[in-house]
């Protein structure tokens, strides 16, 4: 595998050859710190500008392209890490020796087709298209109900702090939504293009060489950005923690439990929370959470712990009967304070190890993995998979015990069902 | 070990039938560092209903064993389970119950030798006791309350319980609470002597791997193992009715856009001397071309805001061809009838063809990365059809556009249900 990075003084190519993959992937990424009130219109933006351009005028034309291109496909979406949003734009396609003479550059040409010619007339973007995404939009935000735990946990992080970046709907508001028009969105299209740093990450068994004069050649923006972007988010510690309960049509009821990390240094964000995290509750059928709720007391079927790195922030799920709640706040406590005292094996600690890594391995086999590999080596100085393996096997027992003292609680939520 | 090379892909899967009735395929890419197994049992939610030779009648289980049995194979004994196990190996392990099978899987980077040998011994040695079952039901109880919050499964069920009279993917994999509540040891048991039988099994190995090591491995851990005769267990035929079970039905869910589904149920002996597969490759071309990204209608559609989304699917069972609509929109009972009219005049040109014979080329080659697909594949494939098609490259290449046209001549649309999720109603 070799990685290199092209500075095309407006924004940085990287590459990375590798024959592993029979496909190709390539993301245009533009970030920029987030701001509530620009989600949604950024959010219309990407879909807006996947969904036609000048020379496809509508979806449909790009689907037929994509398809004599190979099956290609290419999708816009934007994701908020901590406290920054991403825009991102991800084409995959076949390796040229597939495909017929020319593929690499028709292929390669298609985003940056789509970004730099947008269907835009009279500075407004085509009306068609905008309505059509429109309506998806307003439909996604309508359906976050549908999905239990998804709605519990954004109510949850709502309710602990609505001003937290943590707390955002990424698919975003219909008060916003209401108000952004046609050339609203061609000032937000300008905004992404002149302010948001950009990169661009291919990945292949492809001509390095070739690819980025190709690049160079399609993709000509002229703005220098030169700008921090800050990832982490500062989630306030509560002295006493929220404890709430809401209701909605459902047959199961779900428990959200928040807790603050508080203060941790970069050797526990990059490693030990981790190691931390699966001990109690995200290492599948083993962990604690697992053994005292599902396996010892047949309380529910899911139950699991999340950490949020660029939150601060570590959550626990589970879907259970409401009637039950107090008793898994019990074990939920009895876990975490076994942690603090240091009840856990040298093996859990060493099968913890073994998992992240094995994690590691398999993040490699994919082209999205060996991309983020890079990318968060870029965005946060994140060491590289080998480094993190070694870095994983030095952590200590008192490592883990000392993060366990820093996880703070700062709400309960219970998504309950009507009563039955 | 035999081999079957994959036409035009420059790829080969490894095969061996061992004495016991275990069928072992494999495919290795060694580019990747992982590897992924999986153990299939043909045993699935719908199959409740069975005899072996020389029983009186058929032995009758709740709705739900097969999933039921899933969740408690993992039980090994001294308070132990398989977890325990892969856990300290690193591995990560699962378990799912489709309607027709049973799947054990492992994936995982290192100690190839113990992961293999263990997913074998765990599945084929049952431990089941009173206690662990009665703690497993509160577990699964959650999981089918679980699968209720979503409306997906709603619809997927409703729907079912529209088309079919008597077909059992009408009744949920896992059973209702009330069937998991009454399941009892000796019907866990008895599934599992009749069912769990190497000869009724396929392993499935893709990734970094040797096989020549793999086969011996397995063997080895074959031999160890004594099994009785295979029983060679009959499952009661059902006789599903052409006719549908309810034209239309209204469902209240938690939905804000109201989710419509209709489905067409038709003979599979219309379509004439087409094999599973091919009928199975038009079907999809032919549906993708109408109601996918590439269609017409559905770009109309968007346009005129009458609807948010529209997919097409068909499925093909083994008297029955069934073809599923479905739509997001505020308009149910305007866009029902557009949707049917479209059913009667279905479209596919030379050019959608061709394009369509590229797509899926390409499919065939970009699939091969991923290994879990790659396996997940053969598995569909020894499922449905009991064997590997060796030659989807000539079958993609020589598509016809006379046979597209025939089959869209066929395809009736006489019988069919619509579902529709609606919005709870305000009390």
């Amino acid at each position: 595998m070799e990685y290199k990075v092209y500075d095309c003084d407006s924004y940085k190519i990287h590459t990375i050859k590798t024959d592993k993959f029979k496909n190709c992937s390539m993301e245009i990424m533009f970030r920029n710190n987030l701001i509530k009130e620009e989600i949604t219109e950024n959010n219309m933006l990407v879909d807006m500008l996947m969904h036609s351009s000048k020379k496809y005028p509508k979806r449909r034309d790009i689907a037929i392209e994509l398809e004599n291109l190979y099956s290609s496909s290419v999708r816009g979406f934007s994701t908020r890490l901590g406290n920054s949003i991403m825009l991102s734009f991800v084409l995959d396609f076949l390796n040229p020796r597939y495909c017929d003479e020319g593929y690499l550059e028709e292929v390669i040409s298609l985003p940056f087709e789509l970004l730099l010619n947008p269907n835009v007339d009279n500075l407004e973007f085509d009306r068609r298209s905008f309505n059509i995404i429109k309506n998806r939009i307003k439909s996604d935000i309508e359906s976050l109900k549908e999905n239990a735990s998804r709605y519990a946990f954004r109510r949850s992080l709502t309710l602990m702090d609505k001003d937290s970046p943590s707390s955002y709907y990424m698919t975003g508001y219909l008060s916003d939504l209401e108000n952004i028009t046609p050339s609203s969105l061609v000032d937000t299209y300008h905004r992404m293009l002149n302010d948001y740093i950009c990169d661009i990450y291919i990945i292949g068994n492809l001509d390095m060489d070739k690819v980025v004069q190709l690049i160079k050649d399609k993709f000509k923006i002229k703005t220098i950005k030169d700008y921090k972007v800050n990832l982490y988010v500062d989630n306030k510690i509560r002295k006493k923690n929220l404890d709430i309960c809401e209701t909605g049509n459902y047959e199961q009821d779900s428990l959200v439990m928040i807790y603050n990390l508080d203060n941790l240094n970069k050797k526990e964000r990059d490693y030990v929370i981790q190691l931390y995290n699966i001990i109690l509750g995200s290492g599948g059928l083993t962990s604690k959470l697992y053994k005292y709720l599902r396996e010892e007391n047949s309380l529910c079927y899911i139950v699991s712990s999340m950490y949020q790195k660029y939150d601060g922030l570590l959550l626990i799920y589970s879907g259970i009967d409401k009637k039950d709640k107090n008793k898994c706040l019990k074990l939920i406590n009895k876990a975490l304070q076994e942690m603090i005292n240091g009840d856990f094996t040298d093996e859990e600690l060493d099968n913890a190890k073994k998992a992240v890594i094995s994690s590691i391995k398999m993040s490699e086999d994919t082209n999205g993995g060996i991309i983020n590999n890079y990318l968060f080596n870029e965005l946060d100085n994140l060491p590289l998979y080998d480094e993190r393996v070694k870095e994983f096997k030095k952590i200590s027992k008192k490592d883990v015990i000392e993060v366990a003292k820093k996880v703070k609680l700062n709400t309960i939520y219970l998504l309950s069902g009507e009563d039955k | 070990m035999q081999e079957i090379v994959l036409n035009g892909i420059d790829e080969k899967v490894l095969y061996e039938v061992l004495d016991n009735g275990l069928s072992v395929y494999m495919l290795v890419n060694e580019k990747v560092n992982n590897f992924y197994m999986t153990l299939s049992v043909k045993y699935g939610s719908i199959d409740t209903e069975f005899k072996c030779k020389g029983d009186k009648g058929f032995t009758k289980v709740h709705n739900g064993v097969a999933h039921f049995l899933e969740h408690v194979n993992f039980n090994e004994g001294e308070g132990k389970t398989a977890h325990d196990y892969f856990n300290k190996l690193g591995s990560s392990i699962n378990a799912f119950t489709t309607f027709d099978f049973t799947l054990y899987e492992v994936f995982a980077s290192s100690e190839f030798t113990k992961n293999l040998n263990h997913l074998l011994d765990y599945v084929e040695t049952p431990y089941f006791t009173k206690e662990l079952i009665e703690k497993e039901k509160g577990i699964i109880c959650e999981e089918v309350k679980m699968g209720k919050n979503n409306p997906g499964q709603k619809l997927y069920y409703g729907m079912n319980n529209a088309l079919f009279k008597k077909d059992k993917r009408r009744n949920l994999v896992t059973g209702e609470v009330k069937d998991v509540s009454e399941t009892s040891v000796w019907e866990l048991e008895k599934v599992y002597d009749t069912f769990y039988h190497p000869a009724n099994m396929y392993l499935v190995i893709t990734g970094n791997f040797n096989p020549y090591e793999a086969i011996g491995i397995i063997k080895e851990n074959q031999a160890n193992k004594k099994f009785s005769k295979f029983k060679m267990p009959i499952r009661k035929k059902v006789k599903e009715p052409i006719a549908v079970n309810i034209e239309y039905q209204e469902i209240e869910a938690n939905v804000e856009i109201p989710k419509v589904k209709i489905c067409y149920k038709m003979p599979k002996s219309i379509f004439g001397d087409y094999t599973q597969i091919e009928l199975s490759i038009y079907l999809s071309i032919i549906l993708r071309n109408n109601f996918g990204a590439t269609s017409l209608l559905k770009e109309d559609l968007m346009e005129k805001e009458l609807i948010v989304g529209l997919r097409a699917g068909r499925e093909i069972f083994q008297d029955v061809v069934t073809i599923e609509l479905l739509v997001e929109t505020k308009y149910p009972k305007e866009i029902i009838p557009i949707l049917k009219e479209k059913m009667n005049n279905l479209l596919l040109s030379k050019d959608d063809l061709k394009r369509r014979i590229r797509c899926n080329i390409a499919a065939l080659i970009n699939d091969l990365d991923d290994i879990e697909f790659v396996n997940t594949d053969i598995v569909d494939q020894l499922i449905t059809y009991g064997k590997i098609e060796d030659n989807m490259y000539d079958l993609y290449r020589n598509l016809e556009l006379d046979k597209v046209n025939d089959i869209i001549k066929k395809i009736d649309t006489t019988h069919n249900s619509t579902v529709v999720l609606i919005p709870f109603k305000e009390k």
